[in-house]
């Protein structure tokens, strides 16, 4: 089904779902949510829409008067919050999968959420990817740290590792949670998860294959960063053009993430369609 | 059942006006009425109007309320009234773009904190005094803290979470950002800060 159908035009539960997906974009973009976390929530409502074109849900016409009040407090109260959104309120990741849960609950019987569940799931990412932010940071940072250390030696860069500093020609940078990678890693597992809840691959294996392969890649491409990150640093606050000011801002992590991306989703693809094949041989 | 089906279009019609609400009724932090004394003999003073700075407000959890230039024989004191959703969010970054502040120098006295900077060549002192015993430049002043310094990073998740779910709900925190090129002026004693500042206004 597409977007022009005249049956999703007729039907209420896909436009009210538009309504709120761009709703939602609008407002992490007012709120300076950051590229990484607005392109992960552009994927989210992709793959959540998506469910709703492939596939003609069956929406029970007779709700009772107790499901539509619950969808109605969950409204009110999001709403509510709603009012002391500001920019850095963690709030604004659990309000797309709220307004969402709202609208399935006035929508759909609790039984036949329960049973499609993955357009849901697809939903919880962005908070649920917040939320491990912290304890992924705590472990890759010093990891990340260890291994650029490593990178800069075998390259012959003599430098010196001091917790989670490394110094290199009397500069030195701090390898903070934010440039620990975590961030990226979880945007590359969660468009693996996404990618995985609307294109099936074949089995679990693969599937933690390209979540492995997405993780192996990011982090390596993070490890690069440091690296030019640490061997620029000189050029820190410098008049002109600054490599390291240029890496260190948004546009700069930006490539790497595209970079990691593309790479992550190719491997994917592969495994995909690997699957196809197979299929035509057993035939 | 068609009664049941007009709910589906009442929560489009909800999320709708609430939108719009959104945009033109968004709360901001409370600003208490804050009026300057009468003539001093020590201090001329000018109204807004005439001041050389123009605050905005960058986000929501920040309300910029009056501001007055207050003068002495030897220095002049632009004080800027702002209110915080919670004191937590206390940071004048802000002002340094705004204002064009070069050269941020952080200096703690005790618990509090002030920043020199350089404004038009001229060398200033700036902070935001919630009184004459208690100014800060920005709450959050900290070492960066060590990854595995596990504890720390519980209570930072366990704030988050709190205020997501639980404390989110505002609680004012106001305070007067004080910029003058009398540098030491962060120095001076509790007195003298009344003198200068505090003794100068109504509050209402």
């Amino acid at each position: 089904m597409r977007l022009s159908d005249r049956k999703l035009i007729l039907n209420p539960l896909k436009y009210s779902l538009l309504f709120i997906i761009f709703l939602n974009i609008y407002i992490l973009y007012k709120f300076k949510i950051s590229e990484f976390n607005q392109i992960l929530n552009l994927m989210i409502s992709w793959g959540v829409f998506s469910f709703y074109c492939e596939k003609n849900y069956k929406n029970k016409e007779n709700l009772n008067i107790l499901e539509i009040s619950y969808s109605f407090l969950l409204l009110s109260m999001i709403l509510y919050r709603s009012l002391w959104l500001h920019v850095g309120d963690n709030f604004i990741f659990i309000l797309f999968p709220g307004l969402y849960l709202s609208l399935l609950m006035l929508f759909s019987p609790i039984d036949n959420i329960i049973k499609n569940y993955k357009p849901f799931l697809i939903s919880l990412i962005l908070p649920i990817s917040k939320g491990l932010f912290i304890p992924l940071s705590i472990i890759f940072s010093p990891l990340s740290s260890f291994f650029t250390w490593l990178l800069l030696n075998t390259f012959g860069f003599s430098s010196v590792l001091k917790g989670q500093e490394i110094f290199y020609n009397n500069f030195g940078i701090n390898v903070t949670f934010s440039c620990s990678g975590s961030g990226q890693i979880l945007f590359s597992i969660s468009a693996m998860i996404i990618l995985n809840l609307c294109f099936p691959l074949r089995n679990l294996r693969l599937f933690l294959l390209t979540v492995l392969i997405a993780f192996l890649i990011t982090f390596s491409l993070n490890i690069i960063r440091l690296f030019l990150l640490t061997l620029f640093v000189h050029t820190v606050n410098s008049d002109g053009f600054s490599m390291f000011d240029y890496l260190h801002s948004g546009s700069g992590g930006l490539i790497f993430g595209f970079l990691s991306m593309a790479f992550s989703c190719e491997s994917f693809k592969r495994l995909y369609f690997t699957k196809d094949i197979s299929n035509e041989i057993n035939k | 059942m068609r009664l049941i089906s007009k709910f589906k279009y009442l929560y489009l019609f909800i999320l709708t006006i609430y939108a719009v609400f959104f945009v033109f009724f968004r709360p901001i932090p409370k600003l208490k009425s804050l009026l300057i004394k009468g003539s001093n003999t020590e201090l001329s003073k000018q109204n807004a109007k005439n001041n050389m700075y123009d605050v905005i407000s960058p986000t929501n959890k920040i309300s910029v309320g009056k501001s007055f230039l207050l003068k002495d024989n030897k220095y002049w004191y632009q004080i800027i009234q702002l209110s915080f959703w919670r004191e937590d969010y206390l940071n004048l970054q802000f002002l340094n773009k705004q204002l064009n502040i070069n050269g941020i120098n952080i200096q703690t006295i005790k618990s509090n904190n002030y920043a020199l900077g350089t404004f038009h060549g001229e060398e200033i002192a700036f902070s935001c005094m919630k009184n004459s015993d208690e100014f800060q430049y920005s709450s959050s002043l900290r070492k960066v803290p060590e990854s595995l310094d596990i504890n720390h990073w519980k209570k930072v998740y366990i704030y988050n979470l709190k205020l997501v779910f639980y404390s989110f709900k505002p609680r004012n925190y106001e305070c007067y950002v004080v910029i003058t090129p009398n540098t030491n002026f962060f120095e001076n004693s509790k007195f003298e800060i009344n003198k200068k500042i505090f003794n100068n206004f109504i509050y209402e």
